[in-house]
């Protein structure tokens, strides 16, 4: 059975209130989401907060994965990111101190332990992001990995939120059109 | 679904626009551009939680499920209270129409 189906069967038997079940998918996916909660706070306690939020919402909307629509791997990790930068949003960025300077980091190498279907979409979606504009480029990633609103970009960029909203969206625009290429 | 609205589904998976008032179709558009996204999280490494971390969420889970157990007692007792209340009304009546009878 490869991880994938794996974590699929424990995200189903969770759904059922399967206690050992919950208890086997922590174990096995509880350091990647851990990994994505660090590098989005880079502030450990407040990861360690969200981990606890990530996992009380995977036993409460487990029921809601659906295989159809994409991997239980990627619907975990979104919801690690998006209790991340709820987060972050929540308690202020003050506490994180100096790490927030610059700007967003891309992973620019691909991780040659990802492989099949998760390497390929990291792939495609990397060249199509390196295919954009620098700048919208840049302020996708720093909305994806820093929840910078888009007043906070401005902010970060010196522009009005208007020019910057309209960047924002011609950049997604284009990487839908790569996407579905 | 419309360019545009894909594009605000696109912003509400980044997070530069607001969920509030979405449609379910917009949900569900938001909810793809968050898995086509999440592709970005794939190299992020590892990072083992601390040991008493399952703990944690165990109690928490715990104290929600007693939270839970609580609301749906109370909901019951008042649910319960309503029909004690208007059974006895229906035996006043009764009662009233037996004696003026």
């Amino acid at each position: 059975m490869d991880a994938e189906t794996e974590i699929d069967d424990l995200l189903r038997a969770t759904a059922k209130g399967d206690r050992a079940a919950f208890r086997l998918l922590y174990d096995r996916v509880s350091p990647k989401l851990f990994g994505i909660a660090l590098k989005i706070c880079r502030h450990r306690p407040m990861a360690e907060d969200v981990l606890q939020d990530v996992f009380t919402d995977i036993w409460y909307k487990a029921g809601r994965f659906d295989a159809r629509r994409g991997e239980a791997g990627a619907w975990l990790a979104v919801i690690a990111r998006n209790r991340s930068v709820d987060a972050l949003r929540r308690q202020g960025r003050g506490i994180i101190g100096a790490a927030t300077g610059g700007g967003a980091d891309l992973p620019d190498a691909p991780d040659p332990a990802l492989s099949g279907d998760g390497r390929a979409a990291y792939l495609t979606l990397i060249d199509c992001l390196n295919r954009l504009d620098e700048r919208q480029r840049d302020l996708i990633l720093r909305a994806y990995f820093r929840g910078d609103t888009r007043e906070e970009l401005a902010g970060a960029v010196d522009a009005p939120v208007d020019t910057v909203r309209t960047w924002l969206r011609r950049g997604l625009a284009s990487l839908k059109t790569c996407l579905d290429e | 679904m419309g360019r545009e609205r894909d594009l605000d589904a696109a912003e509400r998976a980044l997070g530069t626009a607001p969920r509030k008032g979405e449609s379910a179709r917009g949900k569900r558009a938001r909810e793809a551009w968050e898995l086509r996204l999440a592709a970005l999280l794939r190299p992020v490494e590892p990072v083992a939680p601390p040991s008493g971390m399952f703990g944690r969420i165990s109690e928490r889970l715990a104290h929600a499920r007693t939270r839970e157990a609580l609301a749906d007692a109370r909901r019951s007792a008042r649910r319960w209270k309503g029909i004690a209340v208007v059974a006895g009304l229906i035996v006043v009546g009764l009662s009233l129409l037996l004696l003026a009878g």
